[in-house]
C-alpha cells in the first residue's frame, strides 16, 4: 500500500510538472495577446518600454527622492571567489544608490537553462540574466523578451573588446553586455607530454596526430572527451573547418544554411584520421564533461594527456581531480605542470592559427528591465571591477585595460593568442538555433564513434536546418 | 485503472435489515448535490492537470514553436510525420519495445522463481524476502547514481567478473578481459546493461505481487494434485500457474508499461547515449523536444507516446485482463 502511495505521489509530482509547463506555455500564448497591442514588441529599439516613462529623470543623480526599483539578476557564477564578487558589486551599487535593491537568483550551468526557460516562455524575462548569445539570443529577440539596448550604452560600451560584444548584436542591435571573453584550445598534461618523449606542443595537425601516436605507444592515455556530454567532442570538428576552410567557409555555411561545403568534408576525413588511432578514454561515450570519470576528471587526475576544452577547463580539472580549494588558481591546486597550445594548422588550409573556437559570456537585459540595470553593467564591467574579476583566475575580462589582471600563468598563452586572433568563431552549437547545435553535436560524437561518416552527418545537420 | 461499478452504497451496515428509512432519490444512492460535491475537487484536479495538459499539447503539435512568443507558424501533421519517420524516434521505440520483451522472457521468470522458491519454508525466509525487494525502494536516480559508478571502466562491476570469471571451468582469463567492456559506453550493450539494472531494481517488485499471489492459492490444492500423483512439476504446472494467472498478467502489464515509460535511470546514466544506443521514447521526446527548443515537435512526439501507451494499454486489457477486470475498459 505504502508503495501505491508513492505511486500516485510521484504521479501527481510529474503531472503538476507537466502542467506547470504546459501553464507556462499557454500563459506566454495569452500574454501576446496583450503586449501586442504595445507597438514597442517588435521594433524594441525605437520605443522605450512602458516601465521606463515612470521615473523620467534618469540623470541628474541627485534629484531628489527616486522611485524604489530591484532588479532581478540571474547568474551562473554559483561557487568561489565569482559567486563572491557579484554580490559584493551588488551590495556597493545599493550602497552607492539607495533606492536600488537587488534579487539574485544563482544557478548552475545546466539548472539555469532549466530554470529560465518558463520565465521566458511566460513573457517575464529577469531584468538581467546569463547569455551566450547565438541562436538562443536570436530566438528571444524575435520574441521580444530581451532589449535592444545600444542606444543606452553607447556611453560607454567602447569600453569594451569590440569582439566580444559583437557576440551579443542581432541585426545591428546590442541586446547583452558580455563581462567574460575565451577561446577554446589544446590544454595538456606536461609531465606525460615529457614520458612520452615530446619537447614541443605540435603546430601542424599532422604533428598532433604524431604526437597522439607517441603518447599512445608510451602507454598513455593520449586524449579525454566528454562524449555523453557531446559538446566537447564537437570542438574537433568546428576547429577543423575552421582551420581548413576559414572564417569564410562558416560564414558560407551560416549564410546558405547547408553544411555540404568542402571544408566540412575535409574536415570530417582529418578527423577520421585522429579517430582510427583510437586515442580516446576508455568508455569515453559514457563520459560527461565534469566528474571524477569525466573528461576533467581524467585530466584532473593524470589518467589523460590532452583536452581541448575553453579557459574554464584547469578549474574543472583540478575541481574533478579533487585537488585544492576553489579559491586557489587552478595553477596552485593541480599536482602536475600544464600548458596550453592553439588547436594546431592543417596542412594546406585557408585558417590562420590564432583563429579560435570560443565564447562568452554575458548578462542580457530583459524587455522591462529599469535603467538602473544598464547602470549595474556600466558599473560591473568598469575597468576597476573588471580587474577585480580578473583577479579570480575564473573570468577573462573584456573590459580594455583590465586584460593583465589576470595572473593565473596558465591564461598566459591562451590570453596572447586571443590577443593575435582577428576573428572568434562562437562555438557552433550555440551560434546555431538549438535544434541545429544538437544535431552537430549528435552527429560528432557519432564520428566519434565510429557509427557514422561524414556525409551522414552534412545529411543529418542539414535536416535539421530545414526543421529550424 | 480501478473501477467500481457497483452502486455507492453509504447506508450504514445492517440498515438493510431494518426496514430503510425515506430517501429521497433511489433507495441506497447518494443524492446528486452529495455526489457532485464529492466528486468536484477530484474532477478539478484530473481537468486541470490532465485533461488540459494534453490539450495543450494537441495544440502545440500542429505548429513549428521555440518555446517562445505566439504559436504562429502551423505545420499540421508535418510534427507527426517527421517523428515517425526519424531514425532516432524509431529507434527509441525499438529500444522500449526490447525492455518490454527482455523484462517478459527473463525478468518475470526470474521473479517467479524467486517467488517460489521464497514461499518455501526457508530459513532466512523474511531476510531474503525483505532483501530483494529492497532495490525498488530506491529511487531511480539513486539508482542510476549507484550503476554508473559500478559499471564505470574499472569500476567493481569489472572487478567482479575479473575475480569470478577464471573460477568459471573453461573460462580463461583472457577471455575474462576480451569479454569486459565499457558496459554503459559501447553502444552495443549499453542497451542490456540497462535492463540488468531495471531488473535488478524491479524485479523485486514482481517478486513479491507473484510472492502475494503465491499466498492467496489455497494449500489443499496442492495437497489434492499430489494426493492424485502430481509430481512437484506438475502441481506448478497445472495447479500453481493457472492460479497464479491473473497476478503474472498484471505483472506482466506493469513490466509492458513501465519499459515504455522508462526516463529516470537513463536520464541519469546515459542520457540516452552512447550515440542513442539508450535513448527511449521519453528521453527522446525530453531531448529532442525541450533539449532543443522544439516545443512543438516535442508535443507530437509527446502525443505519440500517448497514443502508443495507451493503445497498448487498452489492447492489453482487451486480450489479456479481460477476465480479471471485472468492467475493464474495453
Amino acid at each position: 500500500m505504502r508503495t501505491t502511495k508513492l505511486r500516485r505521489l510521484s504521479a501527481l509530482v510529474a503531472l503538476l510538472a507537466l502542467v506547470v509547463a504546459a501553464c507556462g506555455g499557454g500563459g506566454a500564448a495569452g500574454d501576446t495577446s496583450t503586449t501586442a497591442a504595445a507597438p514597442s514588441d517588435t521594433t524594441p529599439a525605437t520605443e522605450a518600454p512602458p516601465e521606463t516613462e515612470a521615473p523620467p529623470a534618469t540623470e541628474g543623480g541627485d534629484g531628489g527622492e527616486k522611485e524604489p526599483v530591484t532588479i532581478e539578476w540571474w547568474h551562473i557564477q554559483n561557487q568561489g571567489a565569482m559567486l563572491e564578487l557579484w554580490e559584493t558589486l551588488a551590495n556597493e551599487f545599493t550602497e552607492m544608490n539607495p533606492h536600488v535593491t537587488f534579487d539574485i537568483v544563482v544557478n548552475e550551468n545546466e539548472a539555469f537553462k532549466d530554470a529560465v526557460e518558463p520565465r521566458l516562455q511566460a513573457n517575464d524575462p529577469p531584468d538581467l540574466f546569463q547569455s551566450w548569445g547565438g541562436g538562443d539570443l536570436a530566438d528571444q529577440v524575435e520574441a521580444g523578451l530581451v532589449r535592444d539596448i545600444s542606444g543606452e550604452v553607447s556611453g560607454w560600451i567602447g569600453n569594451l573588446s569590440a569582439g566580444a560584444v559583437s557576440l551579443f548584436e542581432v541585426d545591428g542591435g546590442l541586446y547583452a553586455v558580455p563581462f567574460d571573453l575565451g577561446m577554446v584550445g589544446f590544454w595538456y598534461n606536461k609531465v606525460l607530454f615529457a614520458e612520452a618523449g615530446i619537447d614541443a606542443p605540435p603546430t601542424t595537425w599532422d604533428e598532433f596526430l604524431e604526437d597522439v601516436q607517441a603518447l599512445k605507444d608510451a602507454g598513455i592515455t593520449p586524449i579525454a572527451v566528454g562524449g555523453q556530454d557531446r559538446w566537447p567532442a564537437h570542438f574537433y570538428l568546428a576547429y577543423l573547418i575552421l582551420r581548413i576552410g576559414g572564417h569564410e567557409a562558416i560564414e558560407e555555411i551560416a549564410a546558405n544554411r547547408d553544411f555540404n561545403h568542402p571544408a566540412v568534408i575535409e574536415a570530417g576525413n582529418q578527423l577520421q584520421r585522429l579517430v582510427e588511432l583510437e586515442p580516446f578514454q576508455e568508455g569515453f561515450l559514457a563520459s560527461t564533461w565534469p566528474g571524477p570519470d569525466g573528461e576533467a576528471g581524467w585530466i584532473g587526475t593524470g589518467r589523460a594527456a590532452i583536452s581541448l576544452m575553453g579557459q574554464w577547463g584547469p578549474g574543472e580539472y583540478a575541481n574533478s581531480g579533487g585537488h585544492g580549494e576553489p579559491e586557489q588558481l587552478p595553477s596552485e591546486r593541480l599536482p602536475f605542470e600544464m600548458g596550453w597550445f592553439p588547436f594546431p594548422e592543417v596542412e594546406g588550409g585557408a585558417g590562420d592559427l590564432n583563429d579560435g573556437i570560443g565564447g562568452g559570456n554575458g548578462f542580457a537585459v530583459g524587455r522591462d528591465a529599469p535603467p538602473e540595470a544598464i547602470e549595474f553593467l556600466e558599473y560591473l564591467t568598469s575597468v576597476e571591477n573588471a580587474r577585480r574579476a580578473g583577479e579570480t583566475g575564473a573570468i577573462l575580462p573584456v573590459t580594455k585595460g583590465a586584460e593583465d589582471s589576470v595572473t593565473e600563468p596558465l591564461m598566459v598563452p591562451l590570453l596572447e593568442s586571443l590577443a593575435q586572433s582577428e576573428f572568434v568563431q562562437l562555438y557552433l552549437d550555440q551560434f546555431f538555433p538549438a535544434a541545429v547545435g544538437e544535431t552537430i553535436n549528435d552527429e560528432t560524437v557519432k564520428l566519434f564513434a565510429g557509427q557514422s561518416t561524414i556525409e551522414d552527418a552534412i545529411q543529418a545537420i542539414n535536416a535539421a536546418f530545414a526543421s529550424s | 485503472m480501478q473501477t467500481t461499478s457497483q452502486p455507492v452504497d453509504i447506508s450504514p451496515p445492517g440498515a438493510k435489515a431494518a426496514a430503510p428509512p425515506p430517501l429521497k432519490g433511489a433507495p441506497g444512492r447518494a443524492s446528486w448535490p452529495v455526489l457532485a460535491a464529492l466528486i468536484l475537487p477530484a474532477l478539478v484536479v484530473y481537468g486541470l492537470f490532465v485533461i488540459y495538459p494534453i490539450v495543450q499539447s494537441l495544440r502545440f503539435s500542429v505548429y513549428k514553436w521555440n518555446g517562445l512568443g505566439p504559436l504562429t507558424e502551423w505545420v499540421g501533421l508535418g510534427n507527426f510525420v517527421e517523428a515517425l519517420s526519424s531514425r532516432d524516434f524509431r529507434a527509441a521505440v525499438l529500444h522500449c519495445a526490447i525492455i518490454a520483451v527482455l523484462s517478459l522472457t527473463l525478468q518475470l521468470p526470474f521473479a517467479l522463481a524467486l517467488a517460489t522458491l521464497l514461499n518455501q519454508k526457508l530459513a532466512g525466509r523474511g531476510l531474503f524476502r525483505t532483501m530483494f525487494f529492497a532495490p525498488y525502494v530506491l529511487s531511480e536516480v539513486v539508482t542510476g547514481v549507484v550503476w554508473r559508478q559500478l559499471l564505470r571502466p574499472d569500476g567493481m562491476a569489472d572487478r567482479v567478473i575479473e575475480t569470478i570469471g577464471p573460477l568459471i571451468p573453461g573460462v580463461s582469463e583472457e577471455a575474462v578481459q576480451e569479454f569486459i567492456r565499457p558496459w554503459l559506453g559501447d553502444p552495443a550493450v549499453a542497451l542490456y546493461a540497462l535492463f540488468f539494472v531495471l531488473t535488478w531494481k524491479y524485479f523485486g517488485l514482481h517478486m513479491i505481487l507473484l510472492l502475494a499471489g503465491l499466498q492467496g492459492i489455497p494449500s489443499e490444492l496442492k495437497e489434492a494434485a499430489a494426493i492424485d500423483g502430481a509430481g512437484p512439476w506438475q502441481a506448478f504446472r497445472y495447479v500453481t500457474l493457472p492460479l497464479l494467472g491473473p497476478t503474472i498478467r498484471i505483472s506482466m502489464f506493469l513490466m509492458t508499461i513501465g519499459s515504455f515509460h522508462v526516463f529516470d535511470l537513463v536520464w541519469v546514466t546515459t542520457r540516452g547515449g552512447p550515440v542513442g544506443a539508450t535513448q527511449t521514447m521519453a528521453t527522446y521526446l525530453i531531448d529532442f523536444g525541450f533539449g532543443r527548443n522544439r516545443f512543438g515537435y516535442g508535443g507530437a512526439v509527446s502525443i505519440l507516446i500517448f497514443a502508443i501507451s495507451m493503445a497498448l494499454a487498452l489492447l492489453y486489457q482487451r486480450f489479456v485482463l479481460r477476465r480479471d477486470v471485472e468492467g475493464a475498459l474495453t
